[in-house]
């Protein structure tokens, strides 16, 4: 396609200027994806020849080893505890933020705006400042080495609370008067209505979040120390540490660690962009 | 204004209240307050109470007035090595981000093709874990066995021990945060400058300014607004950054020796290490505070400062 395009460009006049512009760019697309690539190429590679001089860009022979090692070493404890982790940290963060963002943004009640102002104030306090007594609050709540341990602190979000309230902000006040004289009552308006039509915001923060907690590192470290408690993160993480010059094995699991995360982008990319660029038009 | 007035308008006030609403809305606001109350405003007077004790995270936290401040800058030598990294973290990293994203983006902007095709790969680092990150460029940059450092070697005939030279470290580390925000920020920028009229590009091309002039004069000034944002968010986040400190320097996770270790640590990793590692709870606390309040000044600054350079 891009070829094809500058082959255009050719054609009509050429302009050094637009072909200089391809160039840089995908530069920038080998810079970017050739660690990718890399890695999967050494996963596929015998121990012998991940660290063979000079090395081989395609591996002389396709081998699983490094996958079959990272089944070995159990990398699906880690897997399944990520995704218990991320789904319940999304689905609480949505719940919880969708249900306060209606009240904020669509019913009336004394104290709304002081109220919205302290939950926006909280933004301004970095999360790392507040680890250590969040630590032992969540160990008295009895979360200390447990997966409900990482997924109690991030059951709300401030921000994904802030931008369900503006998308609900958003829609006109007609469409509650009428379920109101319907006889609807609040929980079906929010349900029936307000979310139904909210399913691209929910979306795009639904997939911000999942993202950050499929890849967070500092809290699950704190929190768990157990083995079968850890997270994809914390698994690779510490297999560097413990299996220092098996590259086959880390290229390996590091593969299969990103991979959920890269089908997701591919199927939700416009959510994604769209999350990104919410984010910043704030600004 | 008489008194009938006043209660006249409280009455009003008060009818437009539903009661039921009102129980509704609290019962809807009841999980994120809770939360709210639990994780934010408790850690944050704890955290800044603790600062002040010499609590070892269990038993009684003993009050010790400023103690732990004043070890912090006259007696911690890692301390002082976490307030110079964490400054070089912050200024090697995102000004060289910002750099690069904004040339990026606005080669993108410039009508080409396949526009979807360069955003969707540049951020392609975005997604994945800083985990994997750091675990890819290790291992490129292996000293041993790494395909950078084999190319540098047959090219140049240098082998620089990314990893382990101290005069390294924190540049690959830079080096490696800057190829993985890069991503983000081409995807934000890109939207501010598509906000950009393109009548202002035409009336450049015709009055006969090339593609650099344009840039200069057009794309920076009118993009700032999205630059000043990035710039602030940035900042705070290379301040928090933990995660890539901590799988480069932390023994666990990377068998990072002292001085390595001292060439990379941060504040972040200080509070970490100081809380969990050496156990000072209420030393981690003060580091804490003070990286707070670091990062509320330099925010500060940068938003008077914001006037100077960012057109609305």
């Amino acid at each position: 396609m891009t070829a094809n395009a500058i082959s255009r460009t050719n054609h009509k006049k050429i302009q050094p200027g637009r072909v200089m512009l391809y160039v840089v760019l995908l530069l920038g697309v080998v810079v970017t994806l050739f660690p990718f690539i890399w890695m999967v190429l050494c996963s596929f590679k015998s121990n012998v020849e991940v660290i063979q001089i000079p090395p081989s860009f395609l591996p002389k022979q396709w081998v699983a080893d490094g996958y079959i090692r990272a089944w070995e070493r159990d990398i699906v404890t880690p897997y399944l505890n990520t995704i218990i982790v991320a789904v319940s940290i999304t689905f609480f963060q949505l719940a919880t933020a969708s249900m306060a963002a209606y009240a904020f943004a669509r019913l009336r009640f004394p104290g709304r705006n002081v109220l919205f102002l302290v939950v926006l104030s909280m933004m301004m306090v970095p999360q790392n400042m507040t680890m250590i007594p969040k630590f032992h609050i969540v160990r008295a709540l009895g979360g200390y080495d447990k997966l409900i341990g990482i997924i109690m602190p991030n059951f709300i979000s401030i921000n994904v609370t802030f931008f369900i309230r503006q998308n609900f902000l958003s829609f006109p006040s007609e469409l509650e008067d009428a379920a109101k004289i319907d006889g609807c009552s609040h929980l079906r308006i929010f349900l029936r209505i307000l979310l139904p039509l909210s399913t691209s915001i929910l979306t795009a923060m639904g997939i911000m979040v999942l993202l950050w907690a499929w890849n967070d590192l500092l809290w699950p470290t704190i929190i768990v120390t157990k083995e079968t408690n850890r997270t994809l993160s914390m698994f690779i993480a510490l297999c560097k540490g413990q299996y220092v010059t098996d590259y086959g094995f880390l290229m390996a699991a590091s593969s299969l660690a990103i991979i959920p995360m890269i089908i997701v982008y591919g199927i939700f990319q416009k959510a994604f962009v769209s999350s990104i660029t919410m984010s910043g038009i704030k600004g | 204004m008489t008194n009938s007035a006043i209660s006249e308008r409280d009455l009003r006030a008060r009818q437009r209240y539903d009661r039921k609403e009102i129980s509704v809305a609290y019962l809807f606001l009841l999980p994120l307050l809770v939360g709210i109350i639990i994780f934010f405003i408790v850690p944050i007077v704890e955290t800044f109470y603790y600062s002040f004790t010499s609590w070892k995270g269990v038993g009684v936290a003993k009050w010790t007035g400023i103690a732990n401040y004043i070890k912090m800058f006259s007696k911690d030598k890692k301390f002082g090595l976490e307030i110079s990294n964490t400054f070089a973290f912050v200024f090697g990293s995102v000004p060289l981000t910002l750099m690069i994203a904004i040339v990026i983006a606005s080669m993108m902007n410039a009508r080409i093709k396949a526009v979807g095709f360069f955003r969707v790969i540049y951020f392609l680092p975005n997604v994945t874990m800083v985990a994997v990150v750091v675990m890819i460029w290790r291992w490129l940059l292996n000293s041993e066995y790494g395909i950078v450092d084999l190319a540098l070697n047959s090219l140049f005939g240098i082998r620089p021990a990314w990893m382990s030279d101290t005069n390294l470290t924190m540049l690959s580390m830079c080096l490696i945060s800057v190829w993985s925000g890069v991503g983000y920020c081409i995807v934000i920028l890109l939207s501010g400058l598509q906000s950009i009229s393109p009548t202002y590009y035409e009336a450049a091309t015709i009055d006969g300014a090339n593609g650099i002039q344009q840039f200069f004069k057009i794309t920076l000034p009118l993009v700032t607004p999205t630059l000043f944002f990035l710039l602030v968010t940035r900042v705070i986040g290379a301040f928090n950054q933990f995660d890539m400190v901590y799988l480069m320097a932390d023994n666990a996770s990377s068998g990072a020796v002292g001085p390595v270790v001292n060439s990379l640590r941060t504040l972040v990793f200080g509070v970490y290490q100081s809380a969990f590692a050496d156990m000072q709870m209420g030393y981690a606390c003060a580091k804490a505070v003070f990286l707070f309040f670091v990062i509320l000044v330099v925010t500060v600054v940068q938003m008077i400062g914001e006037k100077r350079w960012v057109n609305y």
